[in-house]
């Protein structure tokens, strides 16, 4: 059996999926996005929190886990809810995360993923879940690798992959002013969008939380992004969306 | 939506503009009422009679429900010795005026207070008992009076050039109501009466109900449209909101002007209607304390009404506060309550479920779950070997049982006579009797205060027993004596390590049922035939009353040190249900997993469990709709009352900074809501720290 390290379980996330849906939070995360408002969520073991005293990071077996949230099958079945695995990046514990979900046969399972995985490991995820949230965040890979620390190459082979699938899935853009929300990226988004062989169900374009850095003092951490502009480059946004009407959302907060 | 010309009346009243028209009275009732000899039904007439002459007609040229309260004080009209000399009671016997119930305003819009006056005329040529024929001249006084001042109105708002006024206040409250705007206008001047008469708290019950016969007359005969029933209605709550700062209460805005709307009738069916829906948009429209909106639910409560209660309480007022009806009306009417009363219940001032036109004593004092578990843990642990669950527990039974005795004896509470309201009162008037007499029911509410901080305290108490730590205990016992002072690490394991209520852990949940529990065995079994114990699940003010600094010298509940669940001397109790005051907890869906623990078929006095939610969760229209969801799962899973709250807490403590910028600035306090910046800092600390752990 496989063990994992979540650092925290949401209950009532509203904003996760159809329906009343646990938020599971799987610890770790290959990338380095320079606005990541998850500190806790990059390092892969337990870590101190000075402002509450806490350890953060709790180890599960993928049976407690699927006990846990299985517990929530009645509120699920109720309003068509379910679990949605969330990250850190969820399929960087891939075996203990497949092994969990494949225990919850009856659960809508959602995949929140950064689509930073092998290959074999992201087709594998789309033959176990019902629904994916894929990010795409910089269209261009030498700012990709600037902005998130890896290339996205395996990003958009694995969102290739994901689109001749007939697996429903949702785009999520993070709009960072000027760095992700440039006319340039989101037209560059745009077109990879375009040339998908199945479009997906939604694109979400979320945006950046003026509070994103502020866990990071909690555990020692710098919060890199120095970023004097808070406002989100609201032409671009609109320009974005006219292209792609019934199935962009501007997500304000 | 609310039109301007509305906006501007309900700026003016929220800015309480309307304190200029008041002055205050040095008159004497008293002594008059002393001189005359007159007795205490007498001098209660007596009281509405002078009140209601003193009163000035204030009419405004376009308003459309009158009534503006100009005498600021109620003279008082008895004192002690009064009380003393009327009614010879017991040391702890309280006399208090009509409160915390529901008249039954079906008898004034059908009959009208002619139809009550007819009926107390004749009365008094039937009668010759010498009680009986007192009633019914007081009641014969307080009409005329009440009459009076309504005519006064009238030729005030001609006077005035208000041709609508004028004409209605010729009809009501006099007449029966002739259409919706007389029903209105009627209410509106009768519960203003109540408050000239000394009485308080008096809710308005099923709104929906009594009124959707007026409506709907109207809306078929073309009378009104739905648009002008929408203006009555909210210039019908705007007034309600006009002269509350001269309402008593605890705190600023626990005034009881409660409604209740949706739920099903006494024949079993729908009672949801046009007005439930249009009700709630008035209320979400207007954003006022009140009148405060109870919703009650169940699992075939339509989704869009559901979602409209959520879109209410989106704008942060902390209501309307929902039932469950699927649990409250079986375990009515297992008390004993007939099925029909039972399904036509409402809510008291703040969560007590009463059925309109009964009177009875909803809230007598509040038993401390947390001192029940502490001074038993206290009595146990002096002998430590001996030291086993059982004693615990039956300790913890001896001390609920004492503490019930205790409030039944020093709040023994009783009501004086109302000839007035009582004609509002089922079978009074009839039976030549008051309503403090002659009400069907006779039972007494009994709040139950700081059940989660007792449940977490019993589960550390549990863990060490069945970990045969006798020491540990002990240590814990030094600690809680000494308040933690030495043992911080030991608190901080208390507070973080040990099970928490509100996290769906069976482990402290079933303790929990088990208090619970404890309490309804207890109050059954000291309940007599004439005075049934209802125990609730409330704590309203007491979660700061139970837990003070130093004891209060006036308290007859006892009071709590430092506890064994990691509470330090002085530190509020959570508000009737809720994970016990600064503990984080796993989130919604377990808080309510936990409580439906509770047997609620045996506790029935009210006290919801207590969400704050913060507001993102409600950003969208999609976060409504889940929050609509979570309401039918609050029915799934067996509860009882809901009341959330969904505040910033950024603007809460930028209020305490700066108050007079947020003047309006509404919270949920307890079983009611008031303005932010009139309460007491206790309270206002209280509801910070609640919000600082939002879900």
């Amino acid at each position: 059996m496989n063990n994992g390290y979540l650092f925290d379980i949401k209950e009532f996330a509203t904003n996760d999926g159809p329906g009343i849906r646990l938020t599971v939070f799987l610890k770790g995360c290959p990338l380095r996005c320079l606005w990541c408002h998850n500190p806790e969520g990059l390092s892969f073991i337990p870590q101190f929190n000075n402002m509450m005293n806490r350890i953060v990071g709790k180890e599960y077996s993928s049976e407690q886990l699927a006990r846990h949230i299985l517990n929530f099958e009645d509120v699920f079945s109720l309003s068509q809810g379910g679990v949605t695995f969330s990250g850190g990046e969820a399929l960087a514990q891939s075996d203990f995360l497949f092994e969990t979900a494949l225990k919850l046969p009856n659960v809508h399972k959602l995949l929140d993923t950064s689509g930073f995985a092998s290959n074999k490991i992201f087709e594998k995820a789309l033959t176990i879940f019902d629904l994916i949230f894929f990010d795409i965040k910089l269209a261009d890979d030498v700012l990709h690798k600037k902005y998130t620390g890896v290339s996205n190459k395996l990003i958009l082979q694995n969102l290739q992959i994901l689109s001749k699938s007939s697996l429903p899935y949702n785009i999520r853009i993070p709009l960072i002013p000027d760095i992700t929300d440039t006319k340039e990226n989101l037209d560059a988004i745009a077109q990879i969008i375009d040339n998908l062989k199945n479009l997906p169900i939604q694109i979400d374009l979320l945006s950046y939380n003026v509070l994103a850095g502020g866990k990071y003092s909690s555990y020692n951490m710098n919060f890199k992004l120095k970023n004097e502009n808070n406002c989100v480059n609201i032409e671009n946004v609109e320009n974005f969306i006219s292209k792609f009407e019934n199935l962009a959302i501007f997500h304000k907060e | 939506m609310i039109k301007e010309e509305l906006k501007k009346l309900r700026d003016f009243t929220q800015e309480r503009k309307f304190k200029k028209y008041r002055k205050h009275t040095d008159i004497d009732v008293r002594r008059q009422c002393k001189d005359a000899k007159m007795s205490m039904q007498k001098r209660s007439a007596h009281l509405l009679k002078t009140m209601c002459e003193m009163e000035e007609p204030i009419v405004f040229e376009n308003e459309k429900i009158a009534f503006t309260r100009t005498i600021e004080n109620i003279p008082s009209y008895y004192n002690e010795r009064d009380i003393q000399k009327a009614f010879h009671p017991k040391t702890g016997t309280i006399y208090d005026t009509f409160h915390n119930a529901c008249p039954n305003f079906d008898i004034l819009l059908k009959e009208g207070l002619i139809g009550r006056l007819e009926i107390a005329k004749a009365g008094l040529k039937k009668t010759k008992n010498k009680n009986q024929k007192e009633f019914l001249e007081s009641v014969i006084i307080s009409i005329e009076a009440v009459i009076e001042l309504a005519k006064k109105y009238a030729e005030k708002a001609k006077l005035e050039n208000n041709g609508v006024i004028a004409e209605i206040m010729k009809r009501v409250p006099e007449f029966p109501a002739n259409s919706f705007h007389e029903a209105l206008q009627s209410l509106r001047f009768i519960s203003s009466m109540f408050y000239l008469n000394n009485n308080y708290q008096l809710g308005f019950g099923r709104l929906d109900q009594y009124l959707y016969p007026y409506y709907k007359h109207d809306i078929d005969s073309k009378v009104i449209t739905k648009e002008n029933a929408r203006d009555l209605l909210a210039e019908f709550f705007i007034a309600l909101n006009r002269d509350t700062d001269l309402y008593f209460g605890v705190q600023q805005g626990d005034n009881g002007q409660t409604i209740m709307l949706g739920g099903i009738k006494t024949d079993g069916s729908s009672g949801i209607n046009d007005l439930t829906y249009l009700i709630l948009e008035v209320s979400r429209d207007l954003r006022l304390i009140d009148p405060k909106i109870n919703l009650r639910v169940d699992s075939n409560t339509p989704n869009d009404l559901i979602e409209l209660g959520c879109e209410l309480t989106k704008q942060g007022l902390g209501f309307p506060q929902y039932s469950n009806d699927e649990v409250v009306i079986p375990a009515l009417v297992k008390k004993g309550y007939s099925l029909e009363d039972a399904r036509n219940y409402t809510v008291a001032a703040c969560w007590e479920f009463i059925i309109p036109g009964g009177l009875e004593i909803v809230n007598q004092g509040a038993l401390s779950f947390l001192a029940a578990v502490d001074n038993a843990f206290q009595k146990t642990i002096k002998y430590p070997v001996l030291f086993s669950m059982k004693r615990f527990r039956k300790e913890i039974r001896k001390d609920m049982s004492k503490q019930v005795k205790n409030i039944l004896k020093k709040r023994d509470t009783r009501f004086l006579p109302s000839p007035f309201a009582s004609i509002f009162f089922d079978g009074a008037l009839e039976s030549y009797t008051d309503a403090s007499i002659s009400t069907k029911y006779k039972n007494i509410g009994m709040h139950g205060a700081g059940a989660a901080n007792a449940a977490d305290a019993l589960a550390v108490i549990k863990n060490y027993v069945e970990r045969k730590d006798l020491k540990g205990l002990k240590q814990i016992q030094k600690a809680c004596n000494r308040n933690f002072e030495g043992y911080e690490e030991l608190q901080d394991k208390l507070l973080n390590e040990m099970p928490k209520v509100g996290n769906d852990d069976n482990f402290v949940d079933l303790e929990l049922k088990f208090l619970f529990d404890t309490f309804a065995d207890v109050t059954e079994k000291l309940s007599t035939k004439k005075h049934n114990i209802r125990p609730g699940s409330g704590s309203a003010m007491y979660y700061l009353w139970l837990t003070p600094k130093e004891p209060h010298w006036w308290l007859i509940e006892p009071a709590v040190g430092a506890t064994a669940e990691g509470r330090s001397v002085g530190e509020p109790l959570s508000t009737s249900l809720a994970p016990t005051h600064g503990i984080k907890v796993s989130g919604v869906l377990s808080v309510l997993k936990s409580f439906s623990n509770i047997d609620y078929s045996r506790v029935m006095n009210g006290g919801p469990i207590t969400i704050e939610l913060a507001p993102s969760v409600l950003g969208s229209q999609e976060g409504i709709e889940k929050l609509a969801q979570l309401i039918k799962y609050f029915v799934q899973v067996g509860n009882q009352q809901l009341q959330l709250n969904v505040l910033d807490i950024a603007t809460l403590e930028e209020a305490v900074l700066h108050p007079e910028r947020h003047k309006n600035l509404i919270v949920r306090v307890w079983g009611w809501s008031g303005y932010f910046c009139e309460l007491a800092p206790e309270y206002q600390n209280h509801i910070i720290n609640r919000h600082k752990y939002s879900l």
